[in-house]
């Protein structure tokens, strides 16, 4: 059975005159933002895959639809490492990096190409370009065909090599029309709705993570949402970008509402320090279970609703819930559950993936609603970037300084406290790591501070600074069971052991 | 280590006082199981020295605010360096703190 080719549009609610990135305190609309497109098209030579290391909207975005117009695949790693870089310019051909080229990244380029957009865009003279018709402009990046591969996005695996999750544009078209439905309704600048009000996103994680990618980026394409191209990271910074946004619906005589996209830590920093958010209309947060406590505040404090969403890079978004409403989590639409046995709860979907069983354990209620438990022992997930144990010790155990080793996840949810605003603890994890040394003898001589440092900055060339064990511990052996597996009460119980010495 | 530097010039000592309540803050808001002489004043926050990361940075900012009054805000594009050692970081304190 053949069937014919579906072709989507990049910018689905959009005219030529929509406001679509507001960068460097003014506005750029899509016109403008095709011609930049066009002028670079002609700059960049022809390639297969493009890493887009932008961490600015305005320029990431540029890069995105270069790539969407040159048939290119954007590469997404979930790490940037010395190690990774190597690892995807041997697997992925004609590799162009786009940065700003004093990107420390980009201290080993070696031959592949690094390109700096900025610099290009400096080079550029307005004057001396043709202005495009309407035609013209709506021609430069024509409709995808839903079927193309359009990104590559990576888990770190848990052999030691990252895994590659391909996203076809119907995969991120599909997640962008779902949680625009189910979470913003009533939030789009669709053309015809062409009232006095600015619908605006603004993201603290970054737009390479499949959430940060579905949300800020797609939603912006598809439904015109004027997107700010900062990526803030102080509470202080969100107030700043906010009232930057204001101060420009204000002269335009608009009143603005702001969907901030962030993270359940962001929201605890910004009620801790008690900021202000002028014009916030929606909190979304997703990476990490949000407390409804914690919920409960913001909506409060901000007068603004607190969604999340829950999702994975392999499938995307696939589920929300208002946290202090429910506990509860409803899919997208097209997205379904099914349990296969006792353990295992598999996810259907229309998108290319098709199936996927949770990484989590939870509780179905029905095809569209569960509950989510916990999750299951390998994964770690810190600051929403997540990762395996077996990925980590597969790279702790090639330091060639240990016999042996292993990391140990601590789980630190704390009590919740109502009181006031004191209620949280530190809600991520820790992961703490214990060391043989390949000759124990040594355990008297060594100065443990720095062979800590040694192992730490051996583990950076593959790992990220995130998931560096916080402390490491000198042992004699590991517990390793008659099978050579290390059970975690074992490991629990070393652990004991360990800190009572100290 | 902690014994009475009263020959010591005044701003120096509150220097050395100051850096000692961010050591402190340091390690009370991260949990961290280190005394303050273990932190090297000069040492990386961040990467192999105390492995700290963006969850620390953003957890010390809010112990920062509450204790000496004042937001931090990143538009310099200097984070990097203020939250390069323990040094820094006070530093940069002593240059903004409201209380």
């Amino acid at each position: 059975m053949t069937t014919e080719p579906v072709f989507l549009p990049v910018f689905k609610d959009s005219s030529l005159d929509s406001p679509i990135v507001f960068f460097q305190g003014r506005v750029i609309c899509l016109a403008e933002l095709l011609q930049t497109v066009d002028y670079l098209a002609d700059k960049i030579p022809a390639h297969q895959h493009l890493l887009n290391l932008y961490e600015e909207r305005y320029y990431f975005l540029l890069g995105f639809l270069l790539a969407l117009k040159q048939q290119s695949i954007s590469l997404f790693p979930s790490t940037i490492t010395p190690h990774v870089l190597t690892q995807l310019r041997k697997n992925y051909a004609e590799l162009i990096v786009l940065s700003e080229i004093d990107s420390e990244h980009e201290q080993s380029s070696g031959s592949n190409q690094t390109i700096d957009l900025k610099e290009l865009l400096d080079k550029r003279n307005l004057s001396s370009e043709k202005k495009l018709s309407e035609q013209e402009l709506w021609s430069i990046i024509p409709d995808i065909e839903a079927q193309r591969n359009t990104v590559i996005i990576f888990t770190s695996g848990s052999t030691g090599q990252p895994k590659p999750y391909i996203k076809q544009w119907y995969d991120l078209t599909s997640a962008a029309e779902h949680l625009s439905h189910d979470l913003f309704s009533d939030s789009c600048n669709h053309i015809e709705n062409n009232n006095n009000t600015i619908s605006a996103l603004l993201a603290t994680i970054p737009s390479q993570h499949m959430y940060g990618l579905e949300t800020s980026i797609m939603l912006t394409l598809q439904k015109g949402f004027l997107l700010h191209s900062h990526k803030p990271f102080f509470p202080q910074d969100i107030t700043q970008c906010l009232e930057a946004l204001a101060q420009y619906a204000h002269k335009k005589n608009k009143t603005i509402e702001v969907n901030l996209i962030t993270t359940p830590l962001h929201l605890k920093a910004c009620i801790k320090t008690d900021v202000a958010l002028p014009g916030i209309k929606q909190f979304i947060s997703a990476t990490a279970p949000l407390q409804s406590e914690l919920a409960q505040l913001c909506e409060q404090r901000y007068t603004a609703r607190v969604m999340e969403i829950f999702g994975c890079t392999e499938v995307g978004s696939m589920a929300y819930r208002q946290t202090i409403k429910t506990e509860q989590w409803t899919v997208l639409e097209d997205i379904s559950l099914k349990a296969l046995n006792e353990h295992d709860i598999q996810i259907n979907t229309t998108r290319s993936i098709q199936t996927f069983l949770f990484n989590d354990i939870i509780e179905l209620l029905d095809e569209q609603n569960f509950i989510l438990k916990g999750r299951k022992e390998d994964l770690v997930n810190l600051a929403g970037k997540r990762t395996s144990l077996s990925y980590l010790n597969h790279h702790l155990q090639t330091c060639e300084e240990l016999r042996d080793a292993c990391f140990y996840q601590i789980s630190c949810f704390k009590e919740v406290k109502d009181q006031s605003n004191n209620f949280i603890g530190r809600k991520e994890d820790q992961l703490v790591a214990f060391v043989v040394l390949n000759n124990p003898n040594d355990m008297i001589h060594i100065n443990k501070q720095q062979m800590t440092k040694k192992i730490r900055i051996w583990l950076l060339q593959s790992i990220e600074n995130i998931f560096l064990p916080k402390k490491i511990y000198f042992v004699d052996s590991l517990p390793r069971n008659a099978t050579g597996k290390l059970p975690q009460a074992e490991l629990k119980k070393l652990l004991q052991q360990q800190d009572k010495k100290i | 280590m902690n014994q009475s530097n009263t020959h010591i010039k005044q701003n120096v000592q509150n220097n050395v006082k100051l850096e000692n309540q961010t050591a402190q803050l340091i390690i009370d808001t991260l949990n961290l199981d280190i005394e303050i002489t273990d932190i090297n004043p000069e040492d990386h926050l961040f990467g192999e020295g105390l492995a700290l990361d963006s969850i620390d940075a953003l957890e010390l900012a809010m112990a920062i605010t509450q204790q000496f009054g004042f937001q931090l805000r990143s538009d310099d594009s200097n984070n990097r360096e203020i939250f390069r050692s323990l040094r820094t970081l006070t530093q940069y304190i002593a240059e903004n703190k409201t209380k």
